[in-house]
């Protein structure tokens, strides 16, 4: 029986040939894989090639970086993190760069928070905690750290997430390699990978979309967030921007504010830091619904004027929104119509294409990984979750798929995300009166 | 200035009442031969003295004495009134006979006590006082006392410096069950010093400085800016600084979700300021949960208090420590009694001497059992310095008693002043932050002096 199924199927293949295959599958040969295979592997190829050459620049950035050892302010807001807090902070202060404040506020949280910054505060290892009774919000809390942040960077942090030793010092060089740099995104892998085969997954999603991904567009000169849990910013142009909007999405919202005052972001691989990631469906669901709002609220709606041509237009804003837009969004609603016609056309072959369809990404999926690997810095623990590549068709391919198009409906008709209880109630009724 | 004049006020009860007008040069002495007094407010001052006098006397005819104060004004001193048995408004003995027949018939019933312990003498008139009185002991606000509150009779003999004395014998006395107590009040005293004077203010964490400025954070919800309320202010109006919008209507526009801290001196941020408690009596800065608390009460007497008022103290209050080759101090109250007995028989002169030492109930705490060896140290320095056919004894844990047979008292008195001097030098450099001193006293030991005063006078400081 089995035999009969794999000679019937290579039948199949042999009697489409390859061009008929192509087409079959346009979806992926002609949108997705020459975006986020054959592109990225023309990019990091040409980033490894000049890396050696890059190698002589960065290393006098750093020196200039540790002669000017200028102060840096890390700012950690966040609600009920009492848990994390402690060990974030021990982890922080084993940084190799020192000049460092600590700013923890704490946003109305009713765990052991208080307690614990308390006694960071009586014993020195944090330099300011302040707290808001009254909850206002993650940009708020941000913001009030950065009113009082005395740095000339500004390091943000998430309260449950930890550092390599020299993730700071790694973070801070790209402000010395060029000039006009605004901020610096910091690499963002996931430490809880071995917890579940949901964590695994995310761990080969970080690693692809962040550790490579990011890599490109930041070559590229679109790179279009820095991420939350961690990324550093001039102080300067913090205050400038009046600090961060309400969210969801505020990294996001605060890297595109910076990109449109003429700002260069920047993504370094090399500043790792560990998250922990959703361990169930449900949490990964809600965490990935708001985050696709985001685009939605943001990307389409708040700063929908990149795509108009003014006085501040400008081409690298325009196709950093552009690649969010088109590959997550619009993509993303066609590929039911592609999937819909694939099945309605070769209803008979299903049970050939299926495989093959599987066949196609699970090699694209190694491929990228493969490429992730040779870029690691840890790969000795991290090619382990290359028994879960396989599951990464059904992960990115459905699953990511359906929750998008879930958050984007929900976005678009009912403005979801001004409802969310991520944000207070009070910051969302104002930002939907305006509108922002 | 004229002289103390005391009036006898004519009555038909058969019973002393003295009226005092004028109180320059009163010798309290001669009071206890009155069955009561009435004192004149007119002179305020003279009247409080007085009153303080007779009750922080050792002798039960004084402070047991009913005095009462005449005035025809109602504002009389608290603390006189509490020292007193009434405020009269007129001289008539029939207004006070009633409490001093009561006073004096429960007096009769007092056995002797022959106790030198100050612990043992201070409980034991306060016990008398409330027995005789049938009354509380009620603290009474007094602004001058460094725990804001004056014990009547009690609170006369311990110094401001001393108050954690006055706590420990009235502890006592509630442990032994003499006492029962009623709350009155709670206080929060400095820990060097037991002083309730004390300001509470709010300091920086980081220099201590109390030069803080407060101000209200404002969260403008529309752009999520946080920051003190100065950030916002535009003339008459609060204006955002990032988005520049007018904040109208707090709780809809804006809220103010915490205050904010600023230290002027080394602009240190916080929003949890550093209670401290800042003694104004020692000048200690304490942090708050390092006061000691302390409840006041007032105390009225148990059965067994007005048993041991009536007949006297079992054993002593507290533990006495002995030292060796000091002998105790019963024996050396024979042997006292010898010598002075030897003087009236042979006419020689001998002396004897105290050396006290004095230190302040804080330092003494602080010293914990060091106290101990302390006196331990200087028993033996005394004595290698004194003659063998001294007598020696200890007693009430800080007073060191010398007989000198056939000596003359300037004998004694260089002696014991030698002593003093080289224990200081001794002890002074081994004794950092702590002071004490040695207090050398010579009586004659004469055929004319009574044993019993002869105790008192060396032992009284």
């Amino acid at each position: 029986m089995l035999y009969t199924f794999w000679e019937d199927f290579f039948y199949y293949i042999e009697h489409e040939g390859f061009i008929r295959i192509i087409n079959l599958f346009w979806y992926y040969f002609y949108i997705e894989a020459p975006r986020f295979l054959v592109f990225d592997l023309i990019i990091l190829g040409v980033v490894l090639f000049t890396s050696r050459r890059k190698q002589k620049v960065y290393e006098r950035a750093r020196y200039e970086l540790l002669a000017e050892n200028p102060l840096v302010s890390v700012i950690v807001p966040g609600k009920n993190e009492g848990k994390h807090i402690y060990k974030l902070v021990k982890g922080l202060r084993e940084q190799t760069y020192t000049n460092l404040e600590f700013i923890i506020v704490d946003d109305g949280s009713d765990d052991d928070t208080y307690i614990i910054c308390r006694n960071l505060i009586e014993n020195g290892m944090i330099d300011m905690y302040l707290r808001n009774e009254e909850r206002g919000g993650k940009a708020s809390a941000a913001n009030l750290a950065l009113r009082y942040a005395r740095g000339k960077f500004v390091v943000h942090v998430d309260a449950d997430t930890s550092f390599d030793r020299d993730a700071i010092e790694r973070l801070l060089i790209p402000f010395y390699v060029e000039d006009n740099v605004g901020g610096v995104g910091g690499n963002v892998k996931v430490r809880n990978y071995n917890d579940s085969i949901l964590t695994s997954l995310q761990a080969i999603e970080y690693l692809q979309t962040i550790s490579v991904g990011r890599m490109v567009t930041s070559y590229l000169g679109i790179y279009k967030i820095i991420s939350g849990a961690f990324g550093a910013f001039r102080k300067d142009v913090l205050d400038r921007l009046g600090g961060w909007d309400i969210g969801p999405g505020l990294d996001g919202d605060i890297t595109m504010k910076m990109r449109k005052l003429g700002y260069k972001i920047r993504f370094e691989p090399k500043a790792v830091s560990l998250t922990n990631v959703p361990t169930n469906l449900k949490a990964l669901s809600n965490q990935r619904l708001r985050w696709s709002k985001s685009l939605v609220r943001f990307r389409m709606r708040k700063h929908s004027d990149v795509f108009v041509p003014q006085a501040n237009f400008n081409f690298s804003n325009f196709f950093a929104i552009f690649d969010n837009i088109f590959y997550n969004f619009i993509l993303d609603m066609t590929w039911w119509f592609y999937l819909i016609n694939l099945i309605i056309n070769n209803i008979d072959f299903l049970m050939f294409i299926i495989p093959l369809k599987f066949l196609i990404y699970t090699t694209a999926g190694y491929i990228q990984f493969f490429v992730s690997m040779a870029l690691s810095e840890r790969r000795s623990q991290e090619w382990k979750l290359f028994i879960f590549v396989p599951l990464m068709t059904l992960y990115t391919g459905y699953y990511m798929r359906v929750i998008r198009t879930m958050a984007y409906f929900k976005e678009i008709f009912w403005r979801s995300s001004y409802y969310d209880a991520w944000n207070p109630e009070k910051t969302s009724r104002k930002a939907m009166e305006i509108g922002i | 200035m004229a002289g103390a004049i005391i009036t006898k006020l004519p009555n038909n009860y058969n019973r002393e009442v003295g009226y005092i007008s004028h109180y320059h040069e009163l010798d309290i002495r001669q009071l206890a031969l009155y069955d009561g007094l009435i004192l004149d407010y007119t002179d305020q001052q003279g009247c409080v003295n007085l009153l303080r006098q007779c009750r922080s006397s050792f002798i039960g005819t004084l402070y047991l004495l009913p005095i009462f104060i005449y005035s025809i004004d109602k504002n009389i001193d608290p603390i006189a009134e509490s020292l007193s048995d009434g405020v009269v408004s007129s001289l008539q003995v029939e207004g006070v006979i009633g409490k001093i027949d009561k006073i004096r018939n429960k007096q009769v019933n007092l056995a002797a006590i022959d106790s030198v312990s100050p612990d043992i003498r201070i409980m034991t008139k306060v016990l008398r006082f409330l027995y005789t009185r049938e009354t509380r002991l009620t603290p009474v606000v007094n602004p001058n006392s460094n725990i804001g509150y004056f014990y009547p009779i009690l609170s006369e003999h311990y110094k401001n410096g001393d108050l954690s004395e006055l706590f420990k014998i009235l502890d006592d006395g509630i442990q032994k069950e003499y006492l029962r107590p009623r709350f009155v009040d709670r206080l929060h005293l400095c820990s060097n010093c037991y002083s309730g004077f004390i300001n509470f203010r709010e300091t920086c964490p980081k220099c201590n400085s109390a030069d803080l400025v407060t101000e209200n954070l404002i969260h403008h919800f529309v752009c999520a800016y946080v920051g003190p309320e100065h950030d916002f202010h535009s003339g008459d109006y609060l204006v955002c600084p990032k988005c520049n919008r007018m904040l109208r209507h707090i709780g809809v526009d804006y809220d103010k979700p915490s205050i904010i801290y600023n230290c002027r001196n080394c602009s240190h941020i916080f929003q949890e300021p550093v209670m401290e408690a800042f003694c104004f009596n020692c000048q200690k800065k304490n942090p708050v949960e390092a006061l000691i608390d302390k409840q006041i009460y007032s105390y009225e007497l148990t059965p067994i208090g007005e048993e041991t008022a009536i007949n006297g103290f079992g054993r002593e209050i507290r533990e006495e420590f002995e030292l060796p080759g000091f002998i105790t101090f019963t024996t050396f109250n024979i042997f006292l009694k010898y010598e002075v007995e030897r003087a009236k028989n042979s006419g020689r002169i001998s002396s004897a001497g105290s050396l006290i030492l004095s230190m302040s109930d804080e330092d003494r705490n602080r010293m914990g059992p060091g106290y101990r060896k302390l006196a331990g140290e200087i028993a033996d320095f005394i004595k290698n310095a004194t003659f063998s056919t001294d007598i020696l004894s200890f007693v009430n844990n800080n007073t060191y008693l010398i007989i000198s047979p056939d000596s003359e008292p300037t004998r004694l008195q260089n002696l014991l002043e030698n002593i003093r001097q080289s224990v200081h030098k001794l002890l002074l450099s081994n004794l950092v932050g702590y002071s004490f001193n040695l207090v050398p006293k010579v009586v004659t030991i004469s055929s004319d002096k009574n044993h019993s005063d002869l105790i008192n006078q060396l032992i009284t400081p």
